[in-house]
């Protein structure tokens, strides 16, 4: 029996480096699927995207794992996380964000996957 | 000088017989991209979640297409993702620009406002009915 999570982070920043050891120590390594030697067109890629398949990942523990990794405020700003869980019909969107009138990043998600 | 388009289109497994084709909505898309650049193409979407370059633990259960492009032209480009003979309409197009910083997302919406995906496992889907529109990030 399986319950496959699906992920994928799109990040410049070295602070992923904290979230590839989590992945290391508590499931298997993540894998850059940007690699422009995989990565088809008629360009390199101009992205790093991380990504990963985990049976029965703890989304919540993956998620603190990222919003706690040391980034910079101008990583912050372009970070992505893309999560799709067992039973989603699509990816759902994971971002910092500053509430109006806060000077706080909160890394929340953004856009919600569709159930099937 | 480039200005570098980088494309992902998430859909579901494919027919082993389609694993390697994408089916009909990517070959639609890879035609016209073969098209691109006065007969001379702009590469094509490749299967990311078939080649050995995806972590974890388990194999993932979709299938990802990605590409990045030198001049596309983006608008046209969405009008052939929203007509390709998608079989569901529940697909994501990731989109990011030169000037983006992050992927933006379409999706197959019903109309303007209500955001809907297709949850059929299979059959017809009525994408006459539907439009390809962002739903996150910059629409252009």
């Amino acid at each position: 029996m399986s319950n496959v999570t699906s992920v994928m982070i799109n990040t410049h920043s070295d602070a992923i480096s904290a979230v590839v050891e989590w992945f290391e120590s508590q499931y298997s390594a993540i894998g850059i699927i940007s690699n422009a030697k995989e990565w088809a067109g008629n360009k390199h890629v101009q992205a790093t995207i991380w990504g990963g398949a985990y049976n029965y990942l703890s989304l919540g523990d993956f998620l603190t794992a990222v919003a706690t990794a040391p980034w910079s405020d101008f990583d912050k700003i372009g970070l992505q996380v893309f999560v799709k869980e067992e039973n989603d019909a699509s990816f759902a969107v994971y971002a910092f964000r500053k509430e109006p009138g806060k000077s706080a990043w909160i890394f929340r998600c953004v856009l919600a996957a569709e159930r099937s | 000088m480039s200005v570098v388009t980088n494309v992902m289109i998430r859909c579901y497994p494919l027919d082993p017989k389609d694993e390697l084709t994408g089916g009909p909505a990517i070959d639609a898309i890879n035609s016209w991209l073969e098209k691109q650049n006065d007969g001379r193409g702009a590469g094509f979407l490749q299967c990311a979640t078939v080649d050995l370059i995806w972590g974890g633990n388990s194999a993932p259960e979709l299938s990802l297409w990605v590409g990045s492009f030198n001049g596309l032209d983006v608008e046209e480009f969405l009008e052939v993702v929203e007509k390709a003979p998608w079989d569901r309409c529940d697909m994501q197009l990731f989109l990011q620009r030169d000037s983006d910083s992050t992927f933006g997302i379409w999706m197959f919406l019903l109309d303007d406002t209500t955001r809907i995906a297709c949850r059929t496992e299979s059959g017809p889907v009525d994408l006459e009915t539907m439009s390809l529109a962002c739903v996150f990030g910059a629409p252009l």
